[in-house]
């Protein structure tokens, strides 16, 4: 059984500029994730990125093409994407809630997601009463009660100070190791992506192409501190950013010819 | 050394009087707001001594002590709290009947566009009709009894729930419905689930605005509709010149009304704990 598997996806959308054009969000992208393996698509904001996840986790339908998963994968979204109306524990129990699972076996699974994310203490408060990272946290579990077999992240630690993201991407690894989920990891940050996946999908300006696939040499259980001292993180930082450059480059380019 | 912190000190010292003098007048004189309290005893008291002076017409304006004779005997006669009770209870009636479907049609237009398009027009163009104007239609209709009663306040309480659903439900973020959708909610759950909470401030706003309306609504049709209840007891102590009667029945009226949104409030914070956060 495979991951997710995305080919040949186009997505349109009808420009704002004239009638009769369209907008490229996408163009031709495939890409596959095998189950159990950690992928980060890297590119540039406006890129498409957003657009690529949304497609995938079902919320939006394809221009051209076809997104396969076994099953509805489950989602964490950029910040915001927890109810203020519900409890930390509310929020995790949502998709159980909805799946009508029976109350005893919803508290004891939401007790053991709570203990995970270590937000036992944190059970009955209100989203606004607690910090940016515990709310990730609370989308994290949350996206782990409902249990799919894919995971999609959008940005989910995009808008943290950088010692909190640090922590919580550590966490995400150490949780994610002991499942078998394929997981599709969305970022702009080359940092971010090189950190976590075992393969970085590196995506051009809009109309977002695949411009690379990089794979990621360092080995799980993974250490993102100690990371930092390997001679290949310096390295692969570095034709990261020379990916990214050179398409920003080429861009400028067709800018200057368009002009 | 020891001088230059002696000055330090005692500049400090008199900065903090100053700012303690600052802070004092910007909060505006003791007198004042230990005073504002008891503005409307005094009002009363002024009334009461107008009144037996005979400044105040005392026919129109009777004496506060008056009143509250009239009150103590309408209270033992048992009569006030059958009136009290009568309207209660048409209002009561009248609201869950105007709330509910007011609630359940706000959610239904205000998630779905084609409906909302197709028949906001409607209660658009309904929603300027005076409520009490289409009485006389009513009891036509339903009679004298009490059925035209809870009609009218129904009709009066269902535009207050149904604009504030719709409007609470149309301004929900789409990401929460996004959200939702992602962990698998069907179209009626995620109604229930994301439109009918995120509303809920907006519905409250709707059922204390509704319960204002609804007095009002149901004083008037028992002017002119009723043998019975707070409305009657004050049109027919007009016909009569029982003028304090009048203002135990108008004292009542508001009372009830108070005591009903402040129980409301109280149903607010318990169904409503995110908003204080
Ligand atoms: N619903 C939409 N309607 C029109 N244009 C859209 C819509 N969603 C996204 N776009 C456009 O598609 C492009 C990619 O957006 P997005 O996927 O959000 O980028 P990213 O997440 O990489 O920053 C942007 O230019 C954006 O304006
Ligand atoms: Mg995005």
């Amino acid at each position: 059984m495979s991951g997710l598997s995305v080919r040949n996806l186009w997505k349109a959308y009808p420009s704002a500029e004239s009638k009769d054009d369209v907008l490229v969000a996408l163009e031709d992208v495939s890409l596959e994730v095998r189950e159990g393996e950690f992928v980060c698509v890297l590119g540039p904001s406006g890129c498409g990125k957003s657009t690529l996840l949304r497609i995938a986790a079902g919320l939006e339908k394809p221009s051209l093409g076809t997104v396969e998963t076994p099953s509805r994968p489950s989602v964490v979204f950029q910040e915001h994407g927890v109810f203020p109306w519900l409890t930390v524990a509310e929020n995790i129990a949502y998709p159980l809630r909805l799946r009508r699972v029976p109350r005893a076996q919803r508290a004891a699974r939401v007790a053991e997601l709570l203990d995970l994310v270590g937000l036992t203490e944190f059970a009955s408060y209100y989203p606004a009463q607690i910090s940016g990272g515990m709310r990730q946290r609370t989308s994290v579990a949350r996206a782990l009660a409902d249990d799919g077999s894919v995971l999609l992240m959008d940005e989910p630690f995009g808008a943290l100070d950088e010692q909190t993201r640090v922590v919580l991407q550590q966490e995400l690894l150490r949780i994610w190791e002991q499942t078998s989920k394929a997981v599709l990891f969305i970022t702009h940050s080359v940092d971010e992506a090189l950190t976590l996946a075992d393969r970085v999908v590196v995506m051009s300006h809009r109309p977002g192409r695949i411009i690379a696939e990089v794979e990621i040499p360092f080995g799980r259980p993974r250490d993102i501190i100690a990371l930092r001292r390997d001679p290949r993180y310096g390295e692969i930082t570095y034709q990261l950013w020379n990916l990214l450059e050179r398409d920003d480059a080429a861009r400028d380019d067709d800018e200057e010819v368009a002009a | 050394m020891t001088t230059v912190d002696t000055r330090v000190t005692s500049d400090r010292d008199q900065i903090t009087a100053q700012l303690e003098d600052a802070v004092r007048a910007e909060r505006g004189s003791v007198w004042i707001r230990r005073l504002g309290p008891y503005t409307p005893v005094f009002l009363l008291v002024v009334w009461e001594v107008l009144s037996r002076l005979g400044v105040l017409d005392a026919r129109f304006f009777p004496p506060p002590t008056a009143i509250v004779e009239t009150f103590i005997e309408l209270l033992v006669s048992g009569r006030l709290i059958t009136d009290a009770l009568m309207t209660l209870s048409r209002i009561a009636v009248g609201f869950v009947l105007g709330a509910i479907p007011g609630l359940l049609l706000g959610l239904l237009l205000g998630s779905v566009r084609s409906v909302r398009l197709l028949l906001e027009p409607v209660f658009s163009s309904l929603l300027p009709i005076p409520k009490v104007a289409i009485y006389p239609l009513l009891l036509l209709i339903f009679g004298l009894g009490e059925t035209s009663k809870y009609v009218i306040v129904a009709i009066g309480v269902f535009f207050y729930l149904f604009f504030n659903t719709m409007s609470g439900v149309m301004q929900t973020p789409p990401l929460f419905d996004d959200v939702a959708r992602a962990n698998g909610a069907s179209r009626i759950q995620r109604r229930f689930t994301v439109s009918l909470p995120y509303a809920l401030p907006s519905i409250f706003t709707g059922i204390k605005l509704a319960t204002g309306g609804a007095f009002v609504i149901i004083a008037a049709s028992e002017f002119v509709g009723a043998q019975s209840g707070l409305g009657y007891m004050i049109w027919s102590s007009w016909s009569t010149f029982a003028v304090s009667k009048m203002y135990v029945g108008i004292v009542t009226i508001s009372a009830l009304g108070y005591g009903a949104t402040a129980l409301e409030g109280l149903l607010e914070r318990r169904l409503v704990p995110w908003v204080k956060y």
